[in-house]
This record gives C-alpha cells, sequence and structure tokens, in this order.
C-alpha cells in the first residue's frame, strides 16, 4: 500500500512555456486514509494520473524491462520522462511491503537513478538495482492489442526452454568427458557378462560331450551286432574254403603238370601281366572308396533318405560289383562294363546333382559370405563400450557378434556341401576314367586266353584246376585277413577276443545286443550313418564351443588386467543417464524450435508433437488463473489449444473458444490476468493504463486476480487507471 | 503451473516416449534438478558422478 507519494514536474522549464505539476489533491488525500493495495484509478485526461503511474514505473527501474515486458510505447513515454530537454522531476515514495517493512524511494536531478531504501525492523538497508529486481516485478502495461500478446506467453516458455538448454548442454559435455576419462578402466559388467557366458558355453559344451557319448554308445552297439554278424559269417565262409581247398588241392595233385612250349610261357606271362595291369587299376577298392565318402560323411544320411528308389538301386549295384569288377574285366563281360558305366554317369549327372542343387538352396551361400564381412567388422569393436550399437541394435556387440557366428555356424554347411560333392565327383570321374581303360586290357587279355584254348585238354584241366587252387587260396587269405580286420574292430569296441571262438560264443554275445537296438532293426545301416553324421556334428559343435571358450577367456583376462577407479563402477549408470540426458536434449531442442521468435507455434511440425503443444496450452492457460470470460460467462479453461491455425481456449467441459471470437475487453482482461502468474516467486508492483475497454465484469476479473496475489503477500502494490468523460474528475477505488 | 511444474511435465512427457517406468521418471527429475544447481567447480566432476550413481544417497 501507498504511503506517501509527492512528486514536481516542471515542463519546459526556464523558459516562457515553463509549467509546474504537483499530484493530483483528491489521490493524495485518498491514499491518506485508504490502506488499499489495489487502486482502480478513473480520471479525466490531463488530471495527473498518467503521471504517477509512470513516476512508479519509473521508480520500479521500467526502462530496464527488456522489450518482451514492455511495449515500445510504454518504453518511449518513460523515455520521454527522464528527458531533461523538456521537463524535470522529482519524487519521494513511501510504500509498505506485505512483510511489513517499509520502502522508500528518493529520485531527484542530482540522485540520476532512484535510491531505494528497505527498513525492516529498524534496519535500514539500501536496495541495488539488482537486490530490487530479485525481490520485485513490475508489471507495466497497456493492454493493447491483448490477444496478440498472450503470444508472449509463449515466448516465455521458448526463453525458459532456452534457458534449460543452456544449462544442460554444459552439463552434457561434462557427463561425455568423464565417461571419456573412464573409457579404458576394467569393465565390470563386461567381465559379469563373459564370465556368465563362459558357463553357458561351458555347459553347452559338456551337453555336446554327452550327447556325442551317447550317440558313440548307440553306434557301438550297432556296429559290434553288425561285426559279430559278419564274424558269424566269416567263420562259416571259412569253413566252406577250408574244404574247397582241400578237394581242390587233391584234385590238383592228381593232375599231371604239361610240359611247357616257349610260346605258352610266353603266352602265360603276357596274361600275368595283363591281370596285373587290371589289378593295378585298383577299381575294387576305388568303388569301395565311393561307398565309403557317400556313407560316411555330414550329409550321408540325407543323401541316401532323398534319392528316388531307381537311383538307390544303382548304388547298390555299384557298391556290390566291387567283388566282381576284375572278374567281369578279366572274363571280357562287355555288357556288365558297359552297364557300370551308365550307372556311373547317372549317378555323377543326376543323382548327385541334382542332390547338391536342392542342397544348395536350402543354405543361402551370399548370406554367409556377407556374414563373414559382418563378423570382421563388428569384431573391430568388440571391445569397445559404445552405446550406439545398443541404440541401433537393441544389443551389445559382443552379442550381436554371437548371433552372427551361430549364423555364420548354420551357413557355413554351404562350404562343406561344396567340398564334398567336388570329391565325390572326382573320385566318380577316376572310376570311369579306370573302367574306359580296362575295356583294352580285356580285349588283349581275352585274345591271351584264346591261344591258350588251343592247348591239349589235360593241359587245360591242370591249368584250370591250378587257377581254382590260387583263387581258393587267395580267397583263405582275404577271409583271414578279414577275420582278423573284424576280430580287431570289435576288441576296439571293447569285447574280449576269448569270447569271438565258436559261433555260439558269438551268439551268446549277439543276443543281449540284438535287443538293445531291436528299434533299429532293418535300418541299420541307415542308422550309422545318421549316427556318425551326429556324432561329427557334435565334434564340430564341440570344437566351435571349445575355440569360442578360449576366445573369451582370453578376454576376460585381457579385461581383468585393466586398472579399475571406484567410478568404473559405475560406468554403465553413468552412461545410461548421459544418454537419456543427451536424449532429454534433443527432445527439448525439437520443441523449443516448434515456438518461432514471436511466440507462435511453426506449424508443420505441430502435428508430431501434440503432447507438448498440449503442455504449452495448459502453460498459458494456467497463467490466466484457468479462467477466461467469455460473453459475460466466467469460464473455466483446461487449456489453450494452439494445434489448430487459429488458437482456442478449450474448456473443461471440451467447448472450444476462437481467440477472435473475444470482444477487446474480454481479451484484455484474459490477456492481464495471465500476466499475473501466483507461481511466481516475486512480489509484483502492477501499473495498467487504459483499461476503459473492459467492462465491470471483465474489470472485476483482472481484481480477483490481484486480490489473490494481495491475499499470498505477492503484491507490492497495483494501479489499474482509466480515463473519465466528465471533466476535472479525479475517483479512486480501493480493493 | 509454474516453471518447476513445467519442468516435471516436460520430462514426464520425455520419459512416455523413451518408454521408461514410472520410478526411472522420478529419478531422472530428481537427478537432473541436483545437477542443475550443481556449481561450476573445482571437483565437481567428482559431485556429478556422485549425484547420478546415487552415492550420496547412502
Amino acid at each position: 500500500m501507498i504511503n506517501n507519494l509527492s512528486y514536481k514536474v516542471i515542463k519546459q522549464p526556464n523558459t516562457i512555456s515553463e509549467q509546474t505539476f504537483y499530484p493530483n489533491k483528491a489521490f493524495t488525500d485518498f491514499i491518506k486514509v485508504n490502506k488499499s493495495n489495489i487502486l482502480v484509478i478513473k480520471a479525466s485526461n490531463s488530471s495527473g494520473k498518467t503521471y504517477i503511474l509512470e513516476m512508479l514505473a519509473f521508480a520500479f527501474f521500467g526502462l530496464e524491462l527488456n522489450k518482451n515486458d514492455i511495449t515500445e510505447s510504454l518504453q518511449r513515454r518513460l523515455k520521454y520522462l527522464v528527458d531533461e530537454t523538456h521537463q524535470t522531476f522529482e519524487f519521494e515514495i513511501s510504500i509498505i511491503d506485505p512483510d511489513g517493512s517499509i520502502i522508500d524511494i528518493k529520485y531527484n536531478k542530482e540522485s540520476k537513478i532512484p535510491i531505494i531504501k528497505k527498513t525492516s525492523n529498524k534496519t535500514v538497508t539500501v536496495l541495488t538495482k539488482e537486490m530490487f529486481l530479485d525481490e520485485y516485478k513490475l508489471l507495466f502495461d497497456v493492454p493493447e492489442n491483448p490477444l496478440d500478446r498472450i503470444f508472449q506467453v509463449t515466448k516465455s516458455i521458448k526463453d525458459y526452454n532456452s534457458n534449460l538448454l543452456h544449462q544442460l548442454n554444459p552439463l552434457d559435455l561434462k557427463i561425455g568427458r568423464i565417461l571419456h576419462s573412464i573409457r579404458d578402466e576394467r569393465n565390470e559388467k563386461l567381465i559379469t557378462e563373459l564370465k556368465d557366458r563362459i558357463e553357458i558355453k561351458q555347459q553347452s559344451l559338456n551337453s555336446y560331450s554327452e550327447k556325442k557319448n551317447n550317440a558313440n554308445n548307440i553306434l557301438q552297439d550297432i556296429e559290434n551286432a553288425k561285426n559279430l554278424v559278419a564274424l558269424k559269417k566269416n567263420i562259416i565262409d571259412k569253413e566252406d574254403n577250408l574244404k574247397k581247398l582241400n578237394e581242390a588241392t587233391n584234385n590238383f595233385n592228381r593232375l599231371k603238370k604239361p610240359d611247357l612250349v616257349k610260346n605258352d610261357v610266353k603266352s602265360n606271362l603276357k596274361i600275368n601281366e595283363i591281370k596285373i595291369k587290371i589289378k593295378e587299376l585298383n577299381l575294387k577298392y576305388s568303388i569301395k572308396s565311393l561307398e565309403d565318402k557317400i556313407k560316411d560323411n555330414e550329409f550321408s544320411s540325407d543323401i541316401i533318405k532323398s534319392l528316388p528308389e531307381y537311383d538307390s538301386n544303382s548304388f547298390n549295384i555299384l557298391y556290390k560289383s566291387s567283388e566282381n569288377i576284375n572278374s567281369y574285366i578279366e572274363n571280357n563281360e562287355v555288357d556288365e562294363v558297359a552297364k557300370l558305366l551308365r550307372i556311373l554317369n547317372h549317378i555323377k549327372d543326376n543323382s548327385l546333382n541334382n542332390y547338391f542343387n536342392n542342397l544348395r538352396v536350402d543354405f543361402n551361400g551370399e548370406n554367409y559370405y556377407l556374414i563373414q564381412n559382418l563378423i570382421k567388422d563388428f569384431q573391430k569393436y568388440e571391445l569397445e563400450e559404445n552405446s550406439i550399437f545398443e541404440e541401433i541394435f537393441n544389443k551389445q556387440v559382443s552379442n550381436i557378434l554371437f548371433d552372427l557366428k551361430e549364423k555364420e555356424k548354420k551357413d557355413s554347411k554351404i562350404l562343406r556341401v561344396n567340398e564334398l560333392e567336388k570329391e565325390l565327383n572326382k573320385i566318380i570321374s577316376d572310376i570311369i576314367f579306370k573302367l574306359n581303360n580296362s575295356k583294352k586290357l580285356s580285349v588283349d587279355l581275352f585274345k591271351e586266353l584264346g591261344k591258350n584254348s588251343s592247348l591239349p585238354l589235360e593241359d587245360r584241366k591242370y591249368n584250370s584246376s591250378k587257377n581254382e587252387l590260387s583263387s581258393l587260396t587267395e580267397s583263405k587269405s582275404r577271409l583271414q585277413s578279414n577275420f582278423q580286420k573284424i576280430r580287431n574292430e570289435l576288441e576296439s569296441n571293447e569285447i574280449s577276443l576269448n569270447k569271438l571262438d565258436s559261433i555260439e560264443s558269438i551268439d551268446e554275445i549277439l543276443r543281449p545286443l540284438n535287443l538293445k537296438i531291436r528299434q533299429f532293426s532293418g535300418n541299420e545301416i541307415i542308422e550309422i550313418d545318421k549316427l556318425k553324421s551326429e556324432i561329427k556334428q557334435f565334434e564340430h559343435l564341440a570344437t566351435q564351443m571349445k575355440n569360442e571358450i578360449i576366445e573369451d577367456k582370453i578376454k576376460l583376462k585381457i579385461e581383468n588386467d585393466k586398472m579399475s577407479s571406484s567410478f568404473s563402477m559405475h560406468k554403465d549408470k553413468l552412461t545410461l543417464f548421459s544418454s537419456k540426458l543427451t536424449h532429454f536434449i534433443k527432445y527439448l531442442h525439437q520443441n523449443n524450435s516448434l515456438i518461432n521468435d514471436d511466440g507462435e507455434l511453426n506449424g508443420k511440425e505441430v502435428e508430431l508433437n501434440m503432447a507438448y503443444i498440449k503442455l504449452i496450452g495448459e502453460f498459458v492457460a494456467s497463467t490466466m488463473g484457468n479462467k477466461i470470460i467469455y460473453q459475460n460467462e466466467s469460464l473455466e479453461i483446461e487449456y489453450v489449444d494452439y494445434s489448430t491455425k487459429t488458437p482456442c481456449f478449450v474448456t473443461v467441459q471440451g467447448k472450444r473458444i476462437a481467440f477472435p471470437d473475444f470482444s477487446g475487453g474480454q481479451a484484455s482482461s484474459n490477456y492481464l490476468k495471465s500476466k499475473l502468474n501466483i507461481n511466481d516467486n516475486k512480489k509484483y508492483i502492477v501499473l495498467f493504463d487504459e483499461i476503459a475497454n473492459m467492462d465491470n465484469r471483465s474489470l472485476n476479473e483482472v481484481i480477483d486476480k490481484l486480490k489473490i496475489l494481495n491475499e499470498n503477500k505477492k503484491l507490492l502494490l497495483a494501479i489499474l487507471a482509466e480515463p473519465h468523460k466528465e471533466e476535472k474528475e479525479f475517483i479512486i477505488n480501493g480493493y | 503451473m509454474d516453471q518447476n511444474e513445467y519442468l516435471n511435465r516436460l520430462v514426464e512427457e520425455f520419459t512416455k516416449k523413451q518408454g521408461n517406468s514410472e520410478s526411472e521418471k522420478n529419478e531422472f527429475i530428481k537427478i537432473l534438478k541436483l545437477l542443475m544447481v550443481v556449481d561450476e567447480k573445482e571437483n565437481s566432476e567428482i559431485e556429478i558422478i556422485n549425484l547420478i550413481t546415487n552415492q550420496n544417497d547412502k
């Protein structure tokens, strides 16, 4: 409230136009008796009301207000006030602060600036401009173009945003620097991750080993059963062979050895030479190798399963021919050889070719090479902690690499498929080549044998008996070697040799074994291939897992050996906060750019930021006390909707009132209210001039808002002025 | 709505967009406000680390 106010204004001093003005007596009389903080002056022109407002505005540093807080016309008026070329003035004002202290302001030509003294509990403090502006806020305004100026509130939000950014940007940089300085320290999180990863991989490795052992056990049982059956057959064949050999030996011994003529010797030598050449072709071995390769590879069971019946039969004919191939050639069985050549060409060009082409469709080679390149690239950043990977891929580099390596494992099959195809084609081409060569040897042998057929019958019998004896002896040796081979295999599969002497003892071992593997009965060969393939796969996975464990252990050691400080323990938390802060700054910056320098909202981006636009609207509505006057009615508003081309107030009931729908007085009232923010920490000095466009209701709304400020001890003084049409009238009302 | 409440709402909208939980939001605004009043001085980095990692709470 005003305790005392006096001033003296001399216009055009020291000229013939000199005039002196003092405060209106009605005003000074009024403040002597009325102690209201809120005054409304209704006075005729030139009655001094504007002087009072301007004097107070000047006293409270109105010239220091920035251009957003004072209109150009009011600023000009204050500058005219202090322009000594046309007038001089001096004043003394005393006001009581809501906290009970007294503020005395004195100004004269000599003092240059208003001197403000605050007396509280008999202690006098001279307030500097800064001290004063820290505690008080001057609102000196004329509600001209009030609606347009509501945009100043949005502009003030932009200023606050900029202020926030000004504070947060250096903070963000500082945290970034902190993170950079602890980048090379021990990463406890990575250490824990590596330890966990090693443990998980070790479990996988154990599981692979267990699965491999199980498969091995089943395979051993099936192979043992198969070998025991073969051993039984071998024992029977050996007995049969021994019987035939004895008979053949007896027969041979009874025959007379023919006299050798030179020519026969020569022919026999040639025959032996050709036979050696046929043996040297090693066709039996080549066909056996092909069979082994087809039956013993990673894809064996798949190849066998996928072959059509015709192809499957062709393979079986080829495998069986290994035993007879030399005999076909030696006996010049041209049809058999031609049949084998047909089969081989079919297998090569159709069966295997189709199979491998289909397999290649399943494993994408291009993906495999892409994955290999990606692994190389990601490995470069494996030990770096960079949040960008987590932001983009939602996982750490080590996890990305793990996934890529799993994929690589799967797709690396393409390489093994190509390699297998190449090997098989090589073996088949080799057999075809040898078979073609064998044709000539076959013809030559046939010719030489033809020469021998001219020998006498006795001699031919002798030769035939000798050949039979030689063949049976060879069989005996082959059976014996096979016998040893099977026994060795059984022994290596943990079956004691002393139990393999007789068919009965073999049956004794075989019976429980057959029971154990009866589920595979009839499919033993397929099962063996399947198990071998599984074992190979588990071995492959186990090797890979072992390598990965070694890799992780090395990484763990490297990380473990690094230095550590107490800060690096919190690296993750710091990184997370830093990332969040950076994003928040970006978000704030983005939102702030929605408001242009005039406090208007940039239309294009509005739709993308509805939540923020609503927040601005709520902020502006709150500055008006969430109330507006519209058509003589006080409405409670929730927010101002800036998202539409024409902004509008939105009531709590959802009613929309566009800005241009207000009358000037209502708009002025709403605007003035918006300037009185109860949440501001400072105490207000409110000087509103030219409020005549407001009717009583609109004016009362503003007064009510001022009363709330007053009740909250946030109002130092409020003077509202309007012209009166009657001359020499000076009416004051206190609230 | 004062500036403090406006900042709270701003952070609320931001954390909602980020998919953060209520407690994450509260933690962020708490630390943010504490950091905003840290003075520029020697060893302010340690103060910042302590505030972010809640060392001052322990």
